[in-house]
């Protein structure tokens, strides 16, 4: 669909249009702070995050907001007490309702002490907003600190303070007996009993107004104004849908621009998505990096690309061999994103392909020998590696019986046992991975006995426990 | 092996020629290849499910029976039409010959790509060759389709430990067949031939230049086939609704099997295809009945083994009861189409079916957002992660999206919207399974990255389609107010 935007937007556009600047700004202002991490966007990625809202803003203000607005300051009764009850209604909600403020830059100041009363002392360990570790020598306090906690006993305190955005965590730990503890975060304060041996994790309040520089102390004022706005509009926008609604004398609703509308509706739509994901990403957390400019910046991207469509008709083919060229340049070597490699194997066994694809210990054991493990109980040495919990697990999905047994024996062989058993037995070989092999002793069939696992360095032994006698290997440790 | 790889393409030509009347043989004969592979994994099946020992002796006479078999039929349909032995039988020739060719090179320069699901597959081909169907290990048909594993059993069948040899050529085959039918259909569109066919090589390219893909390639795994065979789906259900030639139909419908039996997730997507396609209301009733059916039937029947069998191994996608509920749907997707012709649904129901679908899926899709809204929305994060940033695509998804939203058409393409909800719900499809199965998107390697795969060739087509329709030289319809 071909649209010449430039002249329709020329003949189109009136004074009035003009007041979508402000209010996208007052929209886009508010929303980046409240929803968004405006406080963690580096500064030039503020700057294109903001634009991208501003004219995300702007279009909605443009198409769907001042035809509203339109109708309800066209009617000369109606108006002035509409934004007079609006005006009440925002001061009423502020007055009433607490004002949260959003984490914001500031200088926080944190004491965790522990009354002298108090029976035992408390382990503390402090976390920033990013979940980093404080070392203890950035704390102060009268107590030794080494490494990333600080022990307070009854009578002590340590305090902390810096400029930051966001709240500290608090990880409170009493090791040996009841005691209780006392916080104080900028002006709020806090009281935690811990029992012996518990372990609990406060929170700060990110939002906490602290000690603020001037600069940001009259910026969150100018926040205060900005979402007073917001929401004034907001009110007023309703308003004139319930006067639209209501009234039969109100010309109908119409949109200003409504090509341009259609033409930019799939940017709208994408765009809210991206919105969307963005503030679900921030309120989330998952990341501690801000990724507001990486998920908002495309849309703005594609708003270019949708300007751009009606006079640069080569453009979609130009996409297209882009994507393919850069494809290509990102496999010249020297061009470091980890990419996928595929392997020529030399001797195209099973065992190669297992070694190359590298799986966890337990799993390349079982590849190797599937049947085996199956159905026989296995027996580990405390001291073995398929002994610990992970590995058990993994054994434990590949052995149907689900019968994993750690019992106390040796399990390691010496030098001369390992060669011994090499020597002059039987055994199926499969190959772990840099070094070493997997022994199945003598059966090349399901056994029926457990299957007992014996070490030497990177070589593992597998042998059902009816051979041991034969093999010379003790087995006093297999209870009936 | 070779000899054994040429009685597998002439099976597959055995096949491809019963539509030689109605479909060009370039494409036939590239199609004999994957059919070949087709038939060699319905035999195994067949006779594992009749607990026949396979070896290479037996199913070399089975096939070679089924050649003739196939080529006497063809020869008595064509005594009322003589066969012509044109230029166009050099087609196939040269088909099979590279075929063997690229076999061979293959089989001597073993490359591959595998994981841990790889090496899996391998065990399970081994078990169906000494124990049927009756012993299971690490996966069974809970957790995958046959047709990967029964693929593996080739090179075991000759003393081979497993089967790196066949998914290049399958994929080699496919690049091919997507040149050539998507220059085809866009060519038809923009009636500009070089125009299509740089149109073609460049959705070719960006298919193999994205990294993931291109190791999917050589990848031991069911992504990549289960890609080929939806695109050969909506390709072939494309050419028949805008070539209005029923032979198409019968290419869909076999290749509607196999993509239903490379993976259990995989009737989801079919199912939802056959809806769909029923909703246009481009197929008659009888030629919806004699595409889908043979599918559906083939799905319940396996199904219904499947819950017999029981099977018992330390994987699982699905459970027992999970397959049931999954069964019972099919059957009632079968008396829907059995119902498809009547009047009520006709006018009633199908013009809404696609609003009912995407409602239904948005229904889903918020309701599975109230009930975990972190597990959700961390599920949509790693999957949109892992597809513009992480999955290894590189920069082809960027394109394919923007491209698919930027670019439109002059005028409606054939199963435009068959196109868009299919798209749309694969995706949805991806994220819902994952609120229920949890763990499947965080990385390039797990199955949610491995899934795009699916779709992406029918999408690069679909965008192709678009941007032949923009750059039509035919006039675009009038618009009537």
């Amino acid at each position: 669909m071909k649209f010449d935007w430039i002249p329709y937007l020329k003949k189109g556009w009136r004074r009035v249009d003009f007041w979508n600047f402000p209010i996208a700004a007052i929209f886009s202002l508010s929303f980046f702070l409240r929803f968004l991490d405006f406080f963690k966007t580096p500064s030039l990625d503020k700057l294109i995050v903001l634009l991208t809202l501003f004219v995300f803003f702007f279009l909605i203000s443009l198409f769907f907001l001042q035809p509203v607005l339109e109708q309800l300051f066209q009617s000369q009764k109606v108006w002035l007490p509409v934004v007079i009850g609006a005006a009440v209604v925002v001061a009423l909600l502020f007055w009433t309702l607490p004002y949260e403020n959003v984490p914001f830059r500031t200088t926080h100041h944190l004491v965790v002490s522990v009354p002298s009363d108090s029976k035992g002392g408390v382990m503390v360990i402090l976390m920033d907003p990013d979940g980093n570790v404080i070392l203890g020598e950035e704390v102060q306090s009268n107590q030794e600190s080494s490494g990333e906690e600080v022990y307070l006993q009854p009578g002590s305190s340590l305090e902390y303070g810096r400029e930051m955005t966001g709240g500290v965590s608090v990880q409170l730990v009493a090791p040996e007996e009841n005691t209780q503890v006392l916080l104080q975060w900028d002006q709020q304060e806090l009281a935690a009993t811990l029992g012996a041996g518990e372990t609990e994790t406060i929170a700060m309040d990110g939002a906490s107004w602290g000690t603020p520089s001037r600069m940001v102390r009259y910026f969150m004022m100018g926040v205060f104004v900005i979402d007073g706005l917001a929401c004034l509009l907001i009110c007023l926008s309703l308003a004139g849908l319930l006067f639209l609604w209501r009234s039969r004398s109100a010309p109908s609703y119409r949109v200003h621009l409504p090509d341009l509308q259609k033409y930019l509706l799939d940017y709208l739509i994408l765009n809210t998505f991206l919105v969307c994901v963005a503030v679900v990403e921030t309120h989330f957390q998952f990341s501690v990096r801000a990724f507001n400019l990486v998920i908002l910046a495309p849309g703005l991207g594609y708003l270019g690309l949708k300007l751009l469509y009606p006079y640069f008709r080569a453009l979609p083919m130009m996409i297209l061999s882009l994507a393919v060229g850069l494809n290509l340049l990102a496999q010249i070597p020297g061009v470091d994103i980890k990419l996928l490699n595929v392997q020529q194997l030399s001797q195209q066994t099973f065992n190669e392909l297992a070694v190359l694809v590298n799986p966890s210990d337990s799993t390349l054991l079982s590849v190797g020998f599937y049947k085996q493990l199956k159905g026989a109980e296995l027996i580990l040495s405390p001291d073995s590696i398929y002994a610990e919990e992970d590995n058990q697990n993994r054994l434990i999905r590949i052995n149907q019986l689900e019968a994993i047994y750690v019992e106390d024996y040796f399990g390691e062989l010496s030098v001369s046992e390992r060669e011994a058993l090499l020597r002059d037995w039987d055994w199926l070989k499969w190959d772990k991975r840099v070094s070493g092999s997997y022994y199945f002793f003598n059966s090349r069939q399901a056994p029926d006995a457990p299957l007992v696992f014996f070490w030497r360095g990177d070589d593992v032994f597998l042998v059902p426990v009816e051979f041991i006698d034969d093999l010379g290997l003790p087995h006093d440790f297999i209870l009936d | 092996m070779i000899l054994f790889l040429i009685e597998l393409y002439l099976l597959g030509f055995g096949i491809a020629v019963q539509f030689r009347d109605k479909l060009p043989d370039f494409l036939l004969s590239l199609l004999a290849v994957l059919l070949g592979f087709f038939a060699y994994f319905f035999n195994v099946l067949i006779l594992t499910l009749f607990q026949v020992n396979i070896n290479a002796g037996l199913i070399g006479i089975l096939q070679g029976i089924e050649i003739l078999g196939l080529l006497g039929f063809r020869l008595a349909r064509s005594k009322q039409k003589p066969v012509k032995f044109g230029p166009s039988l050099f087609f196939y020739l040269a088909s099979g010959g590279i075929f063997v060719v690229a076999s061979w090179v293959f089989l001597n320069k073993a490359f591959i790509f595998a994981s841990p699901d790889s090496l899996y597959m391998i065990i399970i081909a081994k078990g169906i060759l000494e124990t049927g169907f009756s012993q299971w290990y690490f996966a069974s048909p809970l957790l995958w389709g046959m047709f990967v594993p029964i693929l593996q059993t080739i090179g075991l069948l000759f003393g081979f430990e497993y089967t790196w040899f066949v998914q290049p050529v399958i994929s080699l085959t496919f690049l091919v067949l997507f040149v050539y039918l998507t220059f085809r259909a866009t060519y038809q569109i923009s009636g500009r031939k070089w125009f299509s066919l740089v149109l073609s090589f460049l959705g070719a390219g960006l298919l193999l230049s994205a990294n993931m893909y291109w190791v999917a390639q050589f990848y031991i795994h069911t992504n990549l086939n289960s890609g080929i065979s939806l695109w050969l789906v909506m390709i072939s259900l494309y050419f028949a609704v805008k070539e209005k030639n029923d032979a198409w139909l019968g290419i869909a419908g076999i290749f509607l099997v196999m993509f239903g039996m490379l993976r259990i997730e995989n009737v989801i997507m079919a199912s939802l295809l056959i809806v769909l396609v029923i909703a246009s209301q481009k197929l008659s009733r009888q030629q919806v009945l004699a595409t889908f059916l043979p599918y559906l039937l083939i799905q319940i029947l396996w199904n219904i083994w499947v819950l017999i069998a029981d099977p018992v191994a330390f994987s699982n996608l699905m459970n027992t009861t999970q397959l049931a509920m999954v069964t019972g749907a099919l059957l009632a997707l079968v008396l829907f189409l059995l119902l498809s012709g009547k009047r009520w649904v006709q006018e009633k129901l199908a013009p809404n079916l696609n609003a009912i679908l995407l409602g239904g899926l948005l229904f889903l899709l918020v309701g599975l957002f109230i009930r975990d809204p972190y597990n959700m929305a961390q599920n949509t994060w790693d999957n949109l992660t892992t597809m513009f940033v992480s999955g290894k695509w590189l920069t082809t998804f960027w394109a394919v999206v923007v491209l698919l939203f930027l670019v439109r058409p002059k005028e409606k393409l054939v199963l435009q919207p068959v196109f868009n909800v299919l798209i749309v719900g694969f995706f949805s499809m991806i994220v819902i399974l994952g609120a229920i199965k949890g763990g499947y998107h965080k990385y390039w390697y797990d199955s949610a990255n491995r899934m795009y795969i699916h779709i992406l060739p029918t999408m690069v087509t679909y965008l192709m389609l678009r941007i032949s329709a923009f750059y039509s030289e035919k006039p675009a319809p009038r618009q009537t107010s």
